[in-house]
């Protein structure tokens, strides 16, 4: 076991060796956090955290000497003091959590596009592609357009499976769809085999599909109170896709939304017509 | 693999490690400029700022380390639990009997509160801190066992002179005691006055406390029922957890009007 020896006597001492107490040991920090949630027994903590018996027994005492735990009967309780630090050092713990599970994904996510703050993600729901599940990303997306009610997205890019998704739901009435697109994914929605499904997309009285006239910053989506972001590389690769159902993330990606469809141009099957025919001469 | 918990303890570990990570989340640094802030050896600053970099936490620019917006999510993050194990460090006593229903701790909770303890050099700092809130609200709500003479003092003249609406709910009791006190006659005029309400409550109440313009106060007793430290905070759940509680004493109390002193308590008003 390492003693750190402080090099400065300050007042940073005791909070410091607080969290280095609580961090140098995975079961004290079950243990807290099972406390948290109920008083246990000793036996209780056992069968939890899956530790010794001499081991509860030194976690408890050490909790108890800095008044952190109380004995009920049979059972330990945190005290007042126990429940703040319980609380202050499960925030961290969460965060940083949450930070192992983006990995790689932390330099390319577009909160600034979206105006959302990395807080916001604390917690959220991380697909990465990988070797026993490589198309996980698009299996998850695929997923998430069929099953949706309410459904706000941005769109850089709208492919084939994608308009599939979506066709699906929208004409079986399970779905209401409002998504904003720029010209190249209209033009290229256009010219694919599903042109007939997006068409029927636009004629949908339940799916609004607008145009904006300009760059969209990202692909994501709010979808029945969730918001999804697609992580893209320096290379416009999806590298993976974050939910989260923080109200916060919520109201700012809606936000984000709203601004570019008021400055967006909704499709209606006559224009849509003039781009078909447009499309049409053209080959 | 690094775990979660090795990177929480990879910061706890080090006082200097912290220190600069602090010092990285004001603003980019030089290395120099961290083995001022953090008193440590060269050698050490470069370890350190070596293993931010391998955690992705560190990126140099020129001769510049700056935190990535990993390194700001983690540090911001450390700074918090920081601080508010650093309160519970100062607030110790208080701890055991803090309100826990009406204050909530989880979410940040102390650390954004004021505190006042009274010490050898100021043991009335509370009643100081008390008075002068009294005398600045503009709308208070007052729950407390008594109704001591620097609140009644001060309300009295922030009330008449127009400048506060008042309410409180006091025991009966407690009213009764002040009544043969010197403050008799300004209590009076608080009850007579319109902008204030004093309501009486038929028991005992258990508690300190005060909700105004958006502000509570409560103050903490200890085992012995002396007071432990007075904790003041915008929090807005606790604005409305304590109001409340307010309410629900109040609505089981009776509004005290002038002749209802006069009644009760004419004959000890007219012997002072």
């Amino acid at each position: 076991m390492f003693i750190s020896v402080p090099s400065v006597q300050d007042t940073m001492s005791a909070p410091l060796d607080d969290i280095q107490f609580l961090a140098d040991s995975a079961n004290r920090v079950r243990a807290i956090e099972v406390l948290a949630e109920e008083p246990q027994t000793r036996a209780e903590l056992r069968d939890v955290i899956g530790a010794s018996a001499a081991t509860i027994s030194r976690t408890l005492g050490a909790f108890e000497s800095r008044g952190w735990v109380y004995r009920d009967g049979n059972r330990y309780a945190l005290t007042p003091l126990g429940t703040y630090i319980a609380g202050a050092f499960a925030d961290l713990h969460d965060r940083v959590r949450t930070a192992h599970d983006l990995d790689g994904l932390f330099p390319w996510l577009p909160l600034e596009a979206v105006g959302i703050d990395a807080d916001s993600l604390i917690g959220a729901r991380v697909t990465v592609a990988s070797e026993e599940n490589p198309i996980a990303i698009a299996t998850r997306i695929r997923e998430v357009e069929l099953r949706s009610i309410r459904s706000k997205s941005l769109a850089s890019y709208f492919p084939e499976p994608c308009i599939d998704s979506r066709h699906r739901a929208v004409t079986g009435d399970t779905q209401t769809f409002e998504t904003v697109i720029t010209p190249p994914v209209l033009e290229a929605a256009m010219s694919l085999d599903c042109a007939t499904k997006f068409e029927e997309l636009v004629s949908a009285a339940s799916c609004s599909i607008y145009v904006y006239d300009g760059d969209i910053p990202c692909a994501g989506m709010v979808n029945d109170g969730t918001v999804l972001l697609v992580v893209e590389d320096d290379r416009n690769s999806t590298v993976g896709l974050i939910e989260t159902d923080d109200p916060v993330a919520v109201e700012c990606f809606t936000e984000t939304f709203e601004k570019y469809r008021t400055n967006a141009t909704l499709l209606t099957p006559e224009n849509l017509a003039g781009e078909r025919d447009y499309e049409v001469a053209r080959t | 693999m690094s775990t979660p918990l090795d990177d929480i303890r990879f910061l706890a570990d080090s006082a200097n490690r912290v220190r600069a990570i602090e010092a990285l989340a004001e603003s980019p640094r030089t290395r120099p400029e961290l083995r001022d802030e953090t008193d440590a050896s060269a050698a050490t600053v470069g370890r350190t700022l070596s293993a931010f970099e391998d955690r992705d936490w560190v990126a140099r620019e020129g001769n510049r380390y700056v935190l990535t917006s990993l390194g700001t999510y983690v540090a911001s993050g450390f700074s918090d639990l920081h601080d508010r194990m650093r309160t519970a460090h100062e607030h110790e006593a208080l701890f055991p009997h803090l309100p826990l229903e009406e204050v909530n701790l989880d979410a940040g909770g102390l650390a954004d509160v004021r505190v006042t303890v009274p010490t050898e050099t100021n043991p009335m700092a509370i009643v100081t801190r008390i008075r002068e809130i009294a005398r600045r609200s503009t709308h208070q709500r007052d729950l407390s066992y008594h109704f001591s003479e620097p609140c009644i003092d001060a309300h009295h003249r922030a009330v008449l002179d127009g400048a506060q609406t008042y309410e409180i709910v006091v025991p009966r009791t407690a009213l009764e005691a002040e009544m043969g006190s010197n403050c008799a006659a300004q209590l009076e005029e608080l009850v007579s006055a319109d902008r204030c309400s004093m309501y009486l409550y038929d028991g005992d109440i258990p508690y300190s406390w005060g909700v105004g313009d958006g502000h509570v106060l409560f103050v903490v007793k200890d085992d012995r029922m002396v007071s432990a430290g007075m904790v003041e905070t915008d929090d807005p759940v606790a604005v409305e957890r304590f109001t409340e509680t307010y309410e629900e004493y109040r609505e089981r109390s009776t509004l005290l009007t002038a002749e209802g002193l006069d009644e009760e308590w004419g004959h000890e008003m007219a012997r002072t």
